[in-house]
């Protein structure tokens, strides 16, 4: 099965946005083995995301993890894959080797030409100059690696910028998604530019495609592929099906934002996971009312508990504001799509299907 | 910004013609039947993987229902 590790609540950054709590907890070397068995112990295969706080924090029980379950993986055949989300200020050449010898993929959390407006040291510093460093670092050893942006209503302005100047930096695949939470405040201004913002992306794309240059920007790529497959991604949220977050202290969550709702609680990695819970709170997940008789129902994220808890409280109630950013959001990605399939009917399919 | 249900949405053309041809693919058997790796970067819910044919193996198992 697949886990989340959150290795420590500790991080050295202090994004505006971020919803976690820090605070001094880290994982022990107990937990961490006792979670490695609990992804060995279930399906055919084990999966494991490194997270925090900032995962890089505790190099060593990431060393430790990769260790354990690539022995554990050529005692039983059961395949093990790794992935990490970082802020990359921590980056350095001896975890990188290691993390290529893994085939670890890295998510690396970088705003791009907005980066200093939300994500900042932790004593209130710049971060934008040592993670442009480290992203070059990161590409050189793995150069799949994906830059996941969070656009904050003060990041619009830069939004385009940003994925154009990721893309420029080498990286192939980037993840652009809106802030969600308390902490941020969008307006019906951020998201008129924010429409702006992806006309422009949508028109990078497509200059992209004419060029034959293969680049995938999440928000719209995946609109575009999830409608051709008539399936969608984000359809049903994770809520601890598909993968599972497991805190410091070994305590399992359906996903981050429930971490700490003791309602949500799942198990811990020491009795094993409730799947009678699991199993409850899966088929309470249900439409938002509100989407019921809308024709998009299928193509949105209306139905991702996650989303909607940080959004409205509420597991199964959709925001206006995720309802209006998914509307805009199909809507130029199928512009973009026909565009692209008038052009050259072939290589979109190659690209998109 | 409210919550407005989409009326009159027709699947676009694109995917009409794609979808039609894949499927001309897979019945000649053209296509990768191997799934792709099922792990996803914790904190983005963009940047989803496939599901797994084990994860799907293992929602049966559980009598879990998921459309995924």
């Amino acid at each position: 099965m697949n886990l989340t590790l959150h290795l420590t609540d500790n991080c050295n950054l202090d994004c505006s946005y971020c919803i976690r709590e820090k605070c001094p907890k880290d994982m022990s070397e107990e937990v961490l083995l006792k979670a490695c068995d609990l992804a060995f112990a279930q399906g055919i295969q084990a999966g494991l995301c490194f997270f925090g706080g900032e995962p890089l924090l505790k190099k060593d029980l990431i060393y430790k993890a990769l260790d354990y379950c690539e022995k554990k993986s050529a005692e039983t055949g059961i395949r093990f894959e790794s992935k990490m989300t970082t802020n990359g200020t921590l980056l350095d050449e001896e975890f990188l080797e290691r993390a290529r010898d893994a085939k670890m993929g890295i998510g690396l959390s970088f705003d791009g030409k907005a980066q200093d407006i939300c994500r900042v040291f932790a004593n209130g510093s710049p971060t934008s100059a040592v993670v442009e460093e480290k992203a070059k670092l990161l590409l050189k050893y793995l150069p799949d690696s994906v830059a996941l942006a969070t656009i904050a209503p003060q990041a619009v302005p830069y939004y385009f910028e940003s994925i154009k100047y990721l893309h420029d930096l080498g990286f192939r695949k980037v993840s652009f998604v809106i802030a969600y939470g308390h902490k941020v405040n969008w307006t019906d201004e951020d998201l008129d530019l924010l429409r702006t913002e992806l006309e422009k992306t949508a028109e990078y794309l497509k200059e992209l495609f004419i060029k034959n240059e293969r680049f995938y920007m999440s928000a719209i790529n995946a609109k575009i592929s999830d409608c051709i497959k008539g399936k969608n991604n984000a359809e049903r949220c994770h809520l601890g099906v598909r993968q599972m977050p497991v805190t410091p202290d070994g305590s399992l969550y359906p996903c981050t934002s429930f971490i700490g709702d003791k309602a949500y609680l799942l198990g811990d990695v020491f009795n094993g996971i409730n799947n009678e819970k699991v199993i409850e709170m899966a088929k309470r997940a249900a439409t938002p009312e509100t989407c019921l008789e809308c024709d998009l129902v299928k193509r949105c994220t209306n139905s991702c508990g996650c989303a909607n808890r940080m959004n409205t409280g509420d597991e199964n109630k959709v925001s206006p504001l995720q309802c209006t950013y998914e509307r805009m959001l199909i809507e130029i990605s199928d512009n973009l799509g026909e565009e692209l399939y008038q052009i050259d009917p072939v290589r979109f399919a190659k690209f998109y299907s | 910004m409210k919550v407005t249900p989409a009326k009159d949405y027709r699947k676009p053309l694109y995917a009409v013609g794609v979808a039609a041809a894949v499927l001309a693919l897979a019945t000649t058997g053209c296509t990768d039947p191997k799934p792709k790796p099922g792990i996803d970067y914790a904190g983005d819910i963009q940047m989803v993987s496939e599901t797994t044919e084990e994860s799907v193996m293992e929602l049966i198992t559980d009598g879990i229902v998921s459309s995924n």
